[in-house]
């Protein structure tokens, strides 16, 4: 047993913090909120030069047995400092659905194009009534009869899809079974309109409408779509756990800070035993944050089953993070409230990511599932 | 970063299950504890003691092992799993061993070690610290002791002593500056004394249950030889904040109730929840998840605050937080278990056909006021995270 970062984990966690720290602002995350792109393709060029993406999908094939936390670690550091990019849609949601297929040559330049940065990849997993499960998929593919499909259906939610090169749906063929498309943005019949949600990070409204798609268009095998998304649903799910618990970690630590700076009746906040209470429940939140993305982090690098723990986390997480931000607000009274302040930031960002991927409840009753009960 | 076992680790696990299966069968010990730590039974420890489990962590030259406290975790584990009688050399082993391996005279280490270590007859201890004034404010005590010739006297009352009736030895916490404008923190000293002591009155408190557990201790002119005290006079409280670091680290605290949160497992696992009630078994099965979630992020918070005494880092905060969480757990487990059970889990007695799982649950859930109090109030340890952990200014 190791609880502590290596030193090159700690290297790396260092040039996460540094860079996020220099080129991303709670200003400019305002601004790229209400930016037309809803993120910078210069600070995402960055990104792509310090080889981010590329340890994404390395992280998530994980040969070297070593390197998931890798991933754990950068998402912790994107969720401090809560930086908008395609980074998780494109290289870890799209990344890891396309690692799925076993036909390497068939993916090596679309992962290439993803790990360069050069191309943004979208995954719409979100049906029309706003559920992940695939299984309900709302887009149907239908055989044109010439060896070709025509898509049709809705997609919510889905990341970035106005500045993504491809788009990755999950589709029903007809006789085949659930299968993913590649799709090009900007086919005939596919239409795309900005969603406003209550985190501002950029998602949108995807509609396929009698798009013509040929056998090229299909990622792996016809009817193995539902079991890629299984299979990446468990390290995507975790590696949302570590942003949410890098804002859940961010908004203690501030919170604290705050705390000991702001004085009332003459003395600092921070010596009212009920402040006191608040901040160590929130540091015992966090604790558990940690210890539930770091067990699961450490069964997937060990090559392990790890679902269970998978879904302990994001149902800990879901609840913590959350309730950290109730505290943070409760505790800086007026100012928190306010616009300017970023604790609306990460009230916004915890409410909206508990709804991801499962909340508490739906991975509750995963964990029961794995347990076999 | 590793959060696993590694393959030593793995291996001392393995080899600890294998010990208690094929010997736990053949010990007898006092069933009616069963939900306890403190199943006691010397035979037991002495097998223990064989294995040189005693004193794991203590050093070499005590007769100890040496070993980290991530193997004492292990090990504590699996004893508490298979609800093994370790009730017989606890308290020495947890906390007494430890303080004298720190503060103890040679004398005193040379004397209690190696009894310790091999289970020997007569090391039962127990701690004579809280006072009717002096609970959660441990420097508020009043007892004193007070050096005469080579001597110090004794005079005062302790409260909360578990089982002093049963025990040995008392571990005492007294005033030996009795100054009265110099606070307790600084004016203390530990010391061990013979409870068959003249001038001792030891009377039972009954718990909320009528267990005869906790004892109040009377002390008139109790005269001990001067060698009994423990490191240096007036230094007392310092020495026991450090041992209760210890004492806050266990995994007793999360998993005393293991056997409930089992037999609640079963229950959901086999489907005994009545048909007609559909939103219990929905209910039963989210609440179990979490407790499912919180017994293993207390399990790891456990093994954290471990590895933090192995690598020599600071654990006041960690153990504290620690323990608060875990303490809160047991309390929920066996809150769930009543509501899972319904009005059947009110039943008492081991004998009665109508009380489910043999009246475990009424016994565990009365239990469980008292764990969020022992060792430290979790209003007590939330007030050392916020000001050790997190650095907030004392009032």
């Amino acid at each position: 047993m190791d609880f502590e970062f290596s030193s090159e984990q700690d290297m790396l966690q260092k040039s996460f913090a540094d860079f996020l720290a220099k080129e991303c602002s709670h200003d400019l995350v305002k601004d790229w909120h209400k930016d037309e792109k809803g993120y910078s393709p210069a600070v995402w060029k960055k990104m792509a030069g310090l080889g981010w993406m590329e340890l994404i999908c390395d992280a998530i094939e994980n040969n070297e047995g070593t390197g998931f936390l890798d991933a754990v670690i950068l998402f912790e550091e994107m969720g401090k400092a809560l930086l908008p990019s395609p980074l998780f849609t494109s290289a870890a949601m799209s990344g890891s659905m396309l690692l799925q297929v076993q036909d390497e040559d068939a993916v090596d330049k679309d992962l290439g194009d993803i790990t360069a940065g050069k191309r943004i990849f979208t995954a719409a997993l979100v049906n029309e009534k706003g559920e992940f499960d695939h299984n309900r998929s709302g887009v149907s593919a239908v055989s044109d009869g010439d060896g070709g499909y025509r898509l049709n259906g809705t997609r919510l939610f889905v990341p970035y899809a106005d500045s993504a090169h491809y788009l990755l749906v999950c589709a029903d063929v007809e006789n085949g079974g659930p299968t993913i498309f590649k799709i090009k943005t900007g086919s005939a019949g596919f239409s795309i309109d900005p969603m406003e949600t209550l985190y501002p990070e950029r998602k949108c409204v995807v509609k396929l409408e009698n798009v013509i798609m040929d056998a090229s268009g299909i990622v792996g095998k016809v009817g193995r779509g539902g079991r890629y998304v299984d299979a990446v649903m468990g390290p995507i799910t975790l590696l949302k756990c570590s942003e949410m618990l890098g804002g859940m970690d961010f908004i203690a630590n501030t919170t604290v800070q705050y705390v000991k700076e702001r004085h009332q009746f003459g003395k600092p906040l921070g010596v009212l035993q009920a402040i006191q209470h608040y901040c160590a429940d929130m540091a015992t939140l966090c604790e558990g944050a940690r210890m539930t993305v770091y067990l699961a982090g450490s069964l997937i690098n060990d090559g392990l089953d790890a679902e269970k723990e998978i879904s302990m986390a994001k149902a800990w997480i879901s609840d913590g993070y959350k309730k950290c931000t109730w505290i943070s607000h409760q505790i800086h009274g007026g100012i928190g409230y306010t616009e300017e302040y970023p604790v609306h930031l990460y009230y916004r960002h915890a409410k909206e990511n508990e709804l991801m991927l499962g909340d508490a409840r739906y991975h509750r009753g995963k964990v029961i599932e794995h347990m076999g009960l | 970063m590793k959060f696993t076992l590694n393959k030593e680790q793995e291996a001392f696990r393995q080899e600890v299950i294998e010990f208690l299966e094929k010997e736990l069968p053949s010990v007898t010990y006092d069933l009616d504890r069963y939900h306890m730590v403190g199943g006691i039974s010397q035979e037991f420890s002495r097998k223990m003691a064989a294995k040189n489990w005693i004193g794991l962590t203590w050093p070499k030259e005590f007769g100890g092992s040496e070993r980290g406290y991530v193997d004492k975790m292990i090990l504590s584990e699996q004893l508490i799993r298979h609800r093994a009688p370790t009730g017989y050399h606890f308290v020495a082993e947890r906390q007494i061993g430890p303080a004298i391996i720190k503060f103890g005279q040679q004398w005193q280490k040379d004397y209690f070690l190696p009894r310790f270590i091999n289970a020997e007859d007569n090391i039962s201890f127990c701690l004579l610290f809280s006072e009717p004034d002096a609970g959660s404010d441990l420097a508020a005590i009043k007892t004193t002791a007070i050096l005469e010739g080579d001597s110090y006297v004794i005079n005062g009352q302790k409260v909360w002593s578990s089982g002093a009736h049963q025990a040995d030895y008392g571990w005492l916490l007294a005033r030996t500056n009795p100054d009265p404008s110099l606070p307790g923190h600084f004016a203390s000293s530990e010391m061990m004394l013979d409870l068959k002591t003249p001038g001792i009155t030891i009377r039972p408190i009954l718990n909320i249950m009528g267990e005869h557990h906790f004892n109040e201790v009377f002390f008139d002119n109790v005269r001990i030889d001067k060698k009994y005290l423990v490191g240096k006079e007036n230094e007392g409280f310092k020495q026991i904040v450090a041992q209760l670091d210890y004492e806050r680290a266990g995994i007793e605290r999360l998993m005393q109730n293991h056997l409930v949160y089992e037999r609640l497992k079963g229950h959901i696992r086999d489907g005994d929840i009545p048909a007609h009630d559909p939103g219990l078994a929905y209910w039963a099965k989210d609440a179990f998840a979490r407790i499912e979630t919180e017994l293993n992020i207390g399990r790891m918070m456990c093994y954290h605050t471990a590895w933090m005494i192995d690598n020599g880092k600071r654990v006041s905060s960690q153990a504290a937080l620690c323990k608060a969480f875990c303490s809160q757990y047991e309390h929920r487990l066996n809150d769930v278990a009543t509501r899972v059970l319904g009005a059947s889990s009110l039943i008492m007695g081991e004998e009665n056909p109508y009380a489910p799982w043999e009246g475990l649950v009424p016994q565990s859930y009365l239990h469980s006021p008292s764990y969020t109090l022992q060792g430290g109030a979790v209003e007590i340890l939330k007030n050392i995270v916020a000001q050790r952990g997190l650095k907030l200014p004392r009032a």
